[in-house]
């Protein structure tokens, strides 16, 4: 395996900083604030797309900052899954910053310099996340992420808000203390390494005990993830925004849970580890299945858009987790291509839920009978988002799903199989009929019917971009699998 | 020349100390710059001498030039004069004393001229005293002069404490009994050592009390390591002993307890391990089966007492001193580890605990100074007052709750990484409760001084107007959180360079 030593990495993770840095001072000129956060978007992504190469060859961009404790350093390290990440998130930041101007300038939004700014550095720790070559860096960024994010769930400022933000703290800063940190510290007394290995750090013969309890404290620990019964934090964080909640809790935050937690499977302990030890691998999958079931029926139930969608967030999340629990090779590569995927499906599907409030002010599902017609571009938009999400062709979502399924058949633990299937079917069930009501349904509320219009373009285009991306996604998918496919050629043997 | 280094560090302030006090009674303006300049002296040679030990090891220093003879009469030979020693144990702690002295000297001018109009000397007087007490008790090569020091600090620390309002003459005068019966249990102790090895020299002892114990345990060296370890903990505030420094930090002025707070239980720490590592030795703490695993529960003990009371207290300042108390945890029970990372985190705990506090005791002193006091009700809208102090603050906190890369992170790293080595997780989940603790306090006040409070930048809302405090102020307590945040990222180079030397060759891998 070719090592390419280069400091682009660490320029990659600062551009959204200095970006930051200079929202902060420019905060006054609203355009000149925001245009230097597209090209810090911009440059990011260039820089991303110029790794891709040498990553799809199978080489990896190292570099160490400094040594923090003897052995573990504050490095980076890109590799096929961080720079599929990286790529997802820095190229949804764009349509979301250009949703959150549409959003937040009509309605005089207050503290918007303060939000851009957060944003910014949440986007910097996911991509550090992303970029890690040990799991102390990672904690390091995770950690950045959660106090970076508390200011945007709490933006609104009232009592809503500062709940949902403490319940935000004290799952995410709670878990991570207590769980992640000390496994983390367990790991580090025992083997002395923390660098993501492929094939695991631990030696042969260390006792199964130690690392069940290791491997559940990582799996709660990484809360972001949020594995039942650690999930309560996302429908609460729905108080935030809809660019916050479509960004960060469809995409950077979960994500960066899922991520965690995939490295720590396939790089702390490995893959091969985990399919050698049932007990390992049976856990995680039955952890990530109930997760899968449970969240998919209290989404059912759900009336308000937002928490729906929070709730088949944690579905979701459970997939790619479960993915790679079946420790096999399109297991792996399923849940890798399951990240980008459900990011597009997920964050089209809050983009909209944001464009129908400004459209017609409704938050819950039962406030839009009737009212499609009235915003039929952006309920096309939830319609495809919906299908990505769901699995079905023509979207993206169909490619992760049957990667995901193979995997299961592959596996030692084929009744995954059924759990996939019966998930996926009730996603259609608290999908789809939100679409029929708004289309079919007859009005509940004449006057909401009235005032109801398709919101300005600021907020139609995005909507445009990501779902048009989900079908270009299934028809394009070869390169995201490529990604996918690196990755786990990397960490499985065959 | 950088021989001299050693005693220069104690006689900046000492002589500081005297001068600041003559020079009251003729040009009282005077004291204050004295002070500065004795400290400054203080802490460059102090820094400097963290360089010289790094690279050649430690620096033995004999008061006079003489006293290392040995006298042939004697059967063992030992030493009579009186010896200062600066090793990799202590040249941390001496450089974060004196630089922590100097800038809360600087910071502290205005909250004296405020709060102490008129007696500003006789606070000047004292603090250089006090500080001379400290770095002399982490300095000395000998324990009855680190008795000696101990009570210099002490004394000159009651007459600080009660300079206050109300209820801190009280407060001094718990102090002062639970230090004075501390300080008696210590000599004592020195009392039992001297008795059986027959000098007071630290280097002397810690050769002569193994060949003491060749022949089985000694009881006499056992209740003197008793009784010292007891006076040590009265002194910090050890749990069961910790009553007395709550109201004597917060009914204190200010002023005292920004110095007080950071070093005076840091300092009685660092004897203890004096005590524990040099005059005895890792061997014999290991061998106290009895006494290790009851030093660990009060240590447990003392990080969940002091994480619950400060959950309870509505005082900034209250809530500050009960971190004290659960920190003090932190570090007896890294030390009675005993083992190399319990040992490691203990140690650079010292250092980055006394930080940390000084950090948080700045940030509170900044917000009394311009808020009168520091009620959490009180707090509304501080962060639109002043927005660079409570930005140190929440530095600060981070640290404290151990936030990657702060250096309350690595502290808690290396003393988790302990106590699970030796297996004693329910120390591991006190610092956990802790950390987490901290972080409701830290989230608690950001909702009171900033989420409810009407956004001033919405139109209609009422204007909170910018009172920071002054720059005198504001400049040490930024550079002492940021300095947080680097001494995190040199943890690798203090614990490679000099802690890690520190530590019992014993203990070596």
């Amino acid at each position: 395996m070719e090592i390419i030593h280069s400091f682009t990495p660490v320029w990659i993770i600062l551009t959204s900083s200095v970006a930051a840095l200079l929202v902060a001072l420019l905060g006054r000129w609203p355009n000149v604030r925001e245009t230097c956060i597209f090209a810090a978007a911009a440059i990011k992504l260039g820089l991303l797309l110029s790794l891709a190469p040498a990553v799809l060859d199978g080489k990896l961009y190292e570099f160490e900052v400094m040594e923090l404790l003897p052995n573990v350093g504050l490095a980076f390290k890109v590799d096929a899954l961080g720079l599929l990440f990286a790529l997802v998130s820095v190229s949804l930041w764009i349509p979301t910053t250009f949703f959150s101007m549409g959003l937040l300038r009509p309605l005089k939004q207050h503290a918007q310099t303060r939000f851009f700014f957060f944003f910014a550095i949440a986007i910097s720790s996911a991509v550090g996340v992303a970029f890690s070559a040990n799991l102390l860096t990672l904690f390091i960024f995770y950690e950045a992420l959660s106090l970076s994010t508390y200011p945007l769930v709490t933006h609104n400022q009232d009592d809503d808000a500062i709940k949902g933000g403490r319940k935000y703290l004290t799952y995410l800063l709670g878990t991570s203390i207590a769980l992640a940190l000390p496994a983390m510290i367990i790991v580090y007394q025992q083997t002395g390494n923390l660098d993501f290995t492929n094939g695991g750090v631990f030696a042969s013969g260390t006792s199964t005990t130690l690392l069940v309890v290791l491997l559940v404290m990582f799996l709660f620990g990484f809360a972001k993830a949020g594995l039942m019964p650690f999930h309560a934090w996302l429908p609460g964080a729905m108080v935030a925004p809809a660019p916050v909640s479509a960004l960060l809790h469809a995409v950077a935050v979960v994500k960066v849970g899922v991520f965690s937690i995939i490295r720590v499977l396939t790089g702390i302990f490995g893959v091969d580890l985990l399919a050698n030890t049932p007990s390992l691998s049976t856990i995680v999958c039955v952890l990530a299945g109930i997760t899968l079931i449970v969240a998919s029926l209290i989404a059912l139930t759900q009336d308000n858009i937002k928490s729906r969608l929070a709730y088949s967030t944690i579905g979701q999340l459970s997939y790619i987790i479960l993915g790679v629990g079946l420790a096999t090779k399109s297991g792996v590569t399923g849940a890798a291509l399951h990240i980008p995927m459900h990011a597009f499906g997920k964050i089209t599907l809050f983009l909209c839920a944001g464009a129908i409030y400004q459209a017609c002010g409704a938050k819950y599902i039962s406030e839009i009978h009737g009212l499609g017609r009235k915003f039929p571009l952006t309920m096309a938009a939830f319609f495809i988002g919906s299908l990505c999400v769901i699995g079905l062709p023509p979207t993206g979502g169909f490619v992760s799903k049957w990667y995901l399924l193979t995997g299961s058949l592959d596996s030692a633990q084929q009744w995954a199989f059924a759990i996939f299937l019966t998930s996926s079917l009730l996603n259609a069930a608290y999908f789809l009929p939100i679409v029929y009501k708004a289309f079919f349904a007859a009005p509940t509320d004449t006057a909401r019917l009235d005032k109801a219009k398709e919101p300005p373009p600021l907020t139609i285009v995005p909507l445009f971009i990501t779902s048009a991306s989900c079908v270009l996604l299934f028809f394009f998918s070869g390169k995201l699998f490529q990604f996918a496919n690196t990755f786990a050629e990397m960490h499985t043997a065959q | 020349m950088t021989e001299q280094l050693p005693i220069v560090i104690i006689l900046g302030p000492l002589l500081a100390a005297v001068l600041a006090a003559f020079a009251g009674w003729f040009r009282p303006k005077l004291s204050h710059p004295f002070v500065l300049l004795g400290l400054a002296v203080s802490f460059a040679a102090a820094l400097k001498l963290v360089f010289i030990v790094a690279d050649g090891g430690a620096q033995k220093y004999w008061l006079g030039g003489w006293g290392d003879k040995v006298i042939p009469s004697q059967k063992e030979p030992f030493v009579v004069g009186i010896q200062i020693t600066v090793d990799h144990l202590n040249t941390l702690l001496l450089a974060a004393v004196s630089g922590i002295a100097l800038l809360t000297a600087i910071y502290a001018k205005r909250l004296v001229d405020t709060e102490l109009a008129g007696r500003q000397r006789y606070f000047d007087a004292l603090f250089a005293l006090l500080v001379a007490g400290l770095l002399g008790i982490s300095i000395t090569g000998d324990i009855f002069n680190l008795y000696v020091f101990m009570e210099i600090a002490a004394l000159s620390s009651y007459a600080l404490i009660a300079y206050g309002k109300g209820r801190s003459y009280m407060a001094s005068f718990n102090y002062l009994i639970m230090g004075t019966m501390g300080a008696c249990l210590y000599l004592l102790g020195i009392g039992f050592i001297f008795i059986k090895g027959g000098t007071l020299n630290i280097d002397d002892l810690s050769r002569i009390i193994p060949t003491l114990q060749a022949n089985g345990p000694s009881q006499a060296l056992f209740v003197g390591f008793v009784l010292i370890i007891l006076g040590a903990w009265a002194k910090m505030a050890f749990f069961p002993f910790h009553g007395w420094l709550p109201n004597a930090y917060t009914y204190a002025p200010t002023a005292s307890a920004s110095v007080l707070a950071p070093l005076a239980t840091k300092v009685a720490v660092y004897a203890m391990l004096r005590i524990m590592l040099t005059v005895y030795s890792i061997d014999y703490i290991n061998g106290l089966t009895g006494i290790q695993p009851i030093a660990l529960y009060l240590s447990t003990a003392a990080i969940v007492m002091g994480s619950f009371f400060s959950l309870t207290q509505t005082n900034l300042k209250m809530i500050a001193c009960y971190f004290i108390i659960s920190e003090v945890g932190y570090m007896v029970g890294g030390a009675w580890l005993a083992n190399k990372p319990g040992l490691t985190g203990a140690m650079y705990h010292l250092v980055a605990d006394a930080a940390m506090t000084s950090a948080l005791f700045m940030a509170i002193g900044c917000i009394v100074y311009r808020l009168g006091q520091a009620q959490l009700d009180d707090l509304k809208g501080v962060f639109f007052k002043m927005p660079v102090t409570m930005a140190a603050f929440v530095v600060t906190m981070a640290a404290l709750i151990g936030v990657p890369p702060t250096c309350g992170f690595f502290s808690k790293w290396y003393l988790i990484q302990g106590a699970a080595q030796a297996g004693v997780w329910h120390f591991v989940a006190a610092l956990l409760l802790s950390s987490l603790v901290k972080a409701i306090i830290l989230f608690r006040i950001i909702e009171i001084g900033y989420n409810r409070v009407p956004h001033p930048a919405i139109e209609g809302n009422p204007a909170i107007p910018r009172n920071e405090a002054p720059l005198s102020m504001l400049i040490p307590t930024a550079a002492m959180a940021l300095g947080l945040v680097a001494l995190g990222l040199g943890t690798s180079t203090l614990v490679n360079t000099i802690i890690a030397k520190a530590l019992p060759a014993a203990l070596a891998p």
